[in-house]
């Protein structure tokens, strides 16, 4: 097939999919930044402590356990965000290695993308269910490495210690296990055992809003004017990893990791796919606002140029995001 | 200026005789041997008569075992329909009063059309269509081997696959099965989703009408039992009183997973997963040429297609308040 | 008729959830020992973007029924002006000079909680209806209520109230036929989007919210003054409940035929299991917000809702099974 009838294969229809679901999360980040303006506490934690200590605890578990369990997803996933993470890291160093030796950045916003915020519910949004599991499992992979490797380049040590309280993390063992274990119920229990997911399930859901405003809240503080100083490294975030990314999907069909084969039960086939699309999707999330802090008068704690960062790649994002859900329509889920 | 020199010369050639005569003689027989071909076509297809037997009118399935059938080089053939409207009895009466000599092939759509016409009539081969489980509805013994005089095509449809694919878009813990308690197929069906239902972990609400007036209290318990989704298996019934179903469930934004395709399009439900119908048709069809050929239904296999297709309302999405992943779209025939 | 019927523990574990998702906002308020969660920034939060999106959502979607609406929003009327007398009488008898003391009384807290039962236990339709109640009772709270804890009339924050507006455009919205063209629809469509998806956080953030603001209040000092004023929310409220929905029976205003169409009739049922469900709620929150703001006896308001919303883990169930018994 040629690149012109790839490109040609992607309809109408796919593309008002694609503005149908990104266009609410844009307006979203909107009415956060919004909220982050007009809210006189200036209070980042808020809405952080309650999406990372109860919300997004309860989405994870409500989309794993429910998700079957597969071990080789999970790698084929966690590969992909080690790999990225490894390969992004290399090319900053290669191409802003000076930067940081002036102390201007530590990289992080360049290396760590929106792998909850924006991704969680984009995933969601985009594609059901399904992905959304796949992406809790990059997401649980990316907080991984941001306390490894991100803790390692910033503070040259790895904070276990800061990993383990992570609420998520053990909602999200808890979640593979029933997943994988059929747990015997009661049929006496077996209702309230409903009830009581429906309430973590409803719970769940309200993650979906407040992870966007959480991560639309601290954008408004960052300078406009200084947004120019931030596109190298937002270049390397939003399209040095997309482009990264197609070539690993490239390479684990080359090696058979992922099947290509329709077959009568269609499902495992869109299973595959939307693995793929999961990782080239995440890939080309924006930078994390996690590297981005803000002190009592609201404004950023890191440095200018990562701040900038941060902003610049949101901004280009809603170019390349758009560039790149094209490019995983045409040659991921074409027919 | 007119140049007519040429011209003249051409029309002097053509005015003689002899040549006109020369040219008539030359493109005479090739048009008569035209004509004596498409004749002789005509004259050498066999023709066919085909009784068709619907339980509940004109489907896709219908139209694509006709055209296949028409499409056929070999052979003219006719068709005669009988429609019972859903009634058994009616079903029962034609199949009662068919003269199985007037017709070469008897076509019989839906379980309950094929096992009653399999009971009656033992000469004439019987196509069938749409009959999702035709080993344990006894209308054939294997699916290599019928073992009778019918062959044809299946509409089975894994109850798994159903689920799974209800499970992308929604969290399911309780599903309605709604079904017409009269009619054998969904039977078989709801049977398999007892299967799945304690793999996937959900429970189920029966929810069985035999009759119209079984509908207003059958969409109160739908409504009362506060269903995450309805299932509605391969059944007649259910298809032709859909519109008042599904305007209720779609009101009370209850989400609706329908085997029958056109449920989808004529009627709204959500979604469904099932075979195309026009294709089973075709299948149907090319069963039916092979028996016109001179082999035995018992020797011609049962068909199933090759891949189910799923079928999303958008408009129904959007008023339920649905996501419908991209990844479905690629592979499904969204309505809008 | 027996009273504990298995229907009870239905009902107990329908709401359950709901205190479930309040005690993780109770757990986490407690363990939040630096206090980082800024209760005004949710509260405005929920109240300016939040609550609208879920009124919008769940307004636009349902054919609007001028009947139904004037029944829930006529019973919501009743039960707080029939509240008005029992709350002062209450107010004089605990000799409390404030009228801030009877906010909590005569309001109900149809936001954080019920919404959530009333999805569990009645569906979408449920939900709609309790949205409209929980609307007409938040207006005239900002109206009536700021007028009672301030006296003052001020018109204009009942006009910024944002959920009116969103209530203005739902009904409008479901009830505009006009087609319009097809790029308009799907603009619209993708704005529905948004909306909905905000709306979903809303009921969640509402119960994590109470279990947060429970945390914080200390009741053992007000006990006192606190346990008849939310007595008189829990269990006088429901009491007139029941006996304006057998009211509204004898009236035709809700129809009770057996030969109507059953989903006809089971709307009518959730309609009175609504208005009964709202008004055996504590009082609202908002209650102690205005009390604060006008510094009218805010840990007296405080001390009601806490035992309100704690006592309500045993009064809400036995009330809806009654409605289960008497009404459906």
């Amino acid at each position: 097939m040629t690149l012109q009838a790839y490109l040609a294969s992607v309809s109408s229809l796919e593309i008002l999919m694609w503005l149908r679901g990104i266009i609410p999360v844009v307006l979203i980040v909107v009415v956060g930044v919004v909220i982050g303006r007009w809210d006189q506490s200036r209070n980042q934690r808020t809405l952080d402590k309650l999406t990372q200590q109860i919300f997004l605890p309860c989405l994870i578990f409500s989309s794993l356990h429910r998700h079957p369990f597969d071990l080789k997803e999970i790698a084929q996933i966690g590969t992909a965000a080690t790999l990225l993470t490894v390969g992004i890291t290399l090319l900053s160093f290669l191409l802003m290695g000076a930067a940081r030796k002036q102390q201007e950045t530590n990289f992080l916003p360049t290396i760590f993308m929106s792998s909850a915020s924006l991704l969680l519910p984009l995933a969601f949004i985009l594609f059901g269910n399904q992905g959304l599991a796949k992406a809790i499992y990059f997401y649980l992979f990316m907080l991984l490495l941001t306390h490894t490797l991100g803790s390692f380049l910033t503070e040259g040590k790895v904070t276990w210690r800061q990993f383990l309280k992570i609420p998520s993390l053990y909602t999200a063992l808890l979640g593979m296990v029933c997943a994988a274990v059929t747990l015997p119920i009661p049929a006496a229990f077996e209702e309230l055992a409903w009830l009581s997911e429906k309430g973590i399930d409803l719970t769940g859901l309200g993650a979906l809003p407040l992870l966007i405003i959480s991560f639309g809240y601290p954008l408004g503080r960052i300078p406009l004017a200084d947004v120019l100083k931030g596109v190298p490294g937002a270049l390397i975030r939003i399209v040095g990893a997309p482009v990264f990314a197609f070539m690993l999907i490239y390479l684990y069909r080359q090696s058979g990791w992922l099947n290509f084969e329709k077959g009568y039960d269609i499902l495992g086939f869109i299973d595959q796919r939307t693995t793929e699309a999961i990782i080239v999707i995440s890939a080309a999330m924006p930078s994390s606002h996690h590297t981005l802090r803000l002190d009592a008068s609201g404004n950023p704690t890191v440095s200018q140029r990562d701040a900038a960062t941060v902003l610049a790649s949101t901004l280009g994002a809603m170019v390349t995001l758009c560039v790149v859900f094209f490019f995983t329509a045409a040659f991921i889920f074409f027919d | 200026m007119i140049r007519t020199g040429a011209r003249s010369r051409f029309v002097q050639i053509c005015s003689i005789v002899p040549l006109r005569i020369l040219l008539c003689t030359l493109l005479c027989p090739l048009f008569c041997t035209f004509f004596d071909y498409s004749q002789a076509q005509a004259a050498t297809k066999e023709k066919r008569n085909v009784a068709m037997i619907l339980f509940r009118g004109e489907t896709p399935s219908e139209q694509g075992f006709r055209e296949t059938l028409a499409a056929a080089a070999e052979y003219d053939v006719q068709f005669t329909t009988f429609d019972a409207a859903q009634s058994k009895e009616r079903l029962q009466e034609i199949i009662a009063g068919l003269d199985t000599l007037q017709y070469d092939m008897i076509y019989a759509f839906g379980t309950m059309a094929a096992q009653v016409a399999l009971a009656k009539i033992k000469d004439t081969p019987i196509i069938f269509n749409v009959v999702q489980r035709p080993i344990e509805a006894n209308v054939a013994a294997t699916w290599e081997h019928s073992g009778n005089n019918a062959t044809g095509a299946s509409n089975m449809v894994s109850m798994e696959s159903a689920f799974k694919t209800l499970a992308l878009v929604l969290n399911i813990r309780k599903l309605a099965f709604v079904y017409n308690e009269n009619d054998p197929a969904p039977r078989y069906q709801r049977a398999d989703v007892e299967k799945i239902r304690k793999k996937f972990g959900f429970k189920v609400i029966d929810v069985t009408v035999q009759n119209t007036a079984d509908i207003p209290e059958a969409l109160k318990l739908i409504v009362n039992s506060k269903v995450d989704a309805v299932m509605f298996p391969s059944d007649s019934f259910i298809k032709a009183n859909a519109n008042d179903i599904m305007e209720t469930l779609n009101k009370h934004r209850i989400p609706t997973i329908a085997i029958i395709p056109e449920m989808v399009r004529e009627n709204e439900a959500l979604m469904s997963l099932g075979p195309d119908y026009y294709e089973l048709g075709q299948l149907a069809a090319f069963n039916a040429l092979q028996v016109f050929g001179g082999k035995h239904p018992s020797d011609v296999p049962i068909q199933t297609v090759p891949s189910l297709k799923i079928s999303i309302n958008l408009k129904t999405a959007d008023m339920l308040g649905v996501n419908v992943p991209l990844q479905l779209l690629s592979l499904s025939t969204i309505i809008r | 008729m027996t009273i504990f019927s298995p229907e009870l523990f239905l009902i107990v574990r329908a709401v359950l959830p709901s205190f479930t998702i309040a005690l993780l906002g109770f757990i986490l308020g407690k363990l939040d020992t630096n206090r980082e969660l800024n209760q005004k920034t949710i509260s405005n939060v929920i109240y300016y973007f939040f609550t609208p999106c879920l009124v919008f959502s769940s307004l636009h979607r349902r054919s609007f029924d001028l009947q139904e609406f004037a029944v829930i929003g006529g019973a919501a009327v009743l039960l707080i002006a029939a509240m008005i007398p029992l709350a002062f009488y209450v107010k004089r008898r605990v000799k409390v000079a404030e009228n801030g003391y009877c906010l909590p009384i005569i309001f109900m807290n149809t936001g954080n909680i019920s919404l959530a039962i009333a999805l569990l236990l009645f569906g979408n339709d449920g939900l709609s209806k309790s949205i409209l109640f929980h609307t007409v009772n938040i207006m005239l709270l900002y109206s009536f209520g700021v007028f009672l804890v301030s006296g003052r009339t001020d018109m204009r924050q009942f006009l910024k109230i944002p959920a009116l507006y969103a209530t203005v455009l739902g009904i409008i919205v479901s009830t505009t036929t006009f087609s319009a063209p097809v790029v308009a629809t799907q603009a619209f469509n993708i704005l529905n989007r948004g909306i909905d998806m905000i709306a979903l956080g809303t009921i969640p953030l509402l119960i994590v919210n109470l279990g947060y603001s429970i945390s914080e209040t200390k009741i053992t000092n007000t006990l006192k003054v606190g346990i008849p004023g939310a007595s008189m929310r829990i269990i006088v409220g429901p009491l007139l409940a029941f006996g304006l929905v057998f009211s509204f029976r004898a009236l035709g205003w809700i129809p009770v035929d057996p030969s109507m169409d059953p989903l006809v009739a089971l709307g009518h049922r959730t309609t009175e299991g609504i208005i009964i469900l709202n008004a055996a709620m504590p009082g609202p929150i908002m209650a102690y917000l205005l009390n604060v703001k006008f510094e009218s006896c805010p840990e007296k308001a405080a001390a009601m809702l806490s035992i309100g919303t704690l006592a309500g883990i045993i009064t809400i169930p036995i009330v809806l099974n009654f409605v289960t018994l008497l009404i459906r």
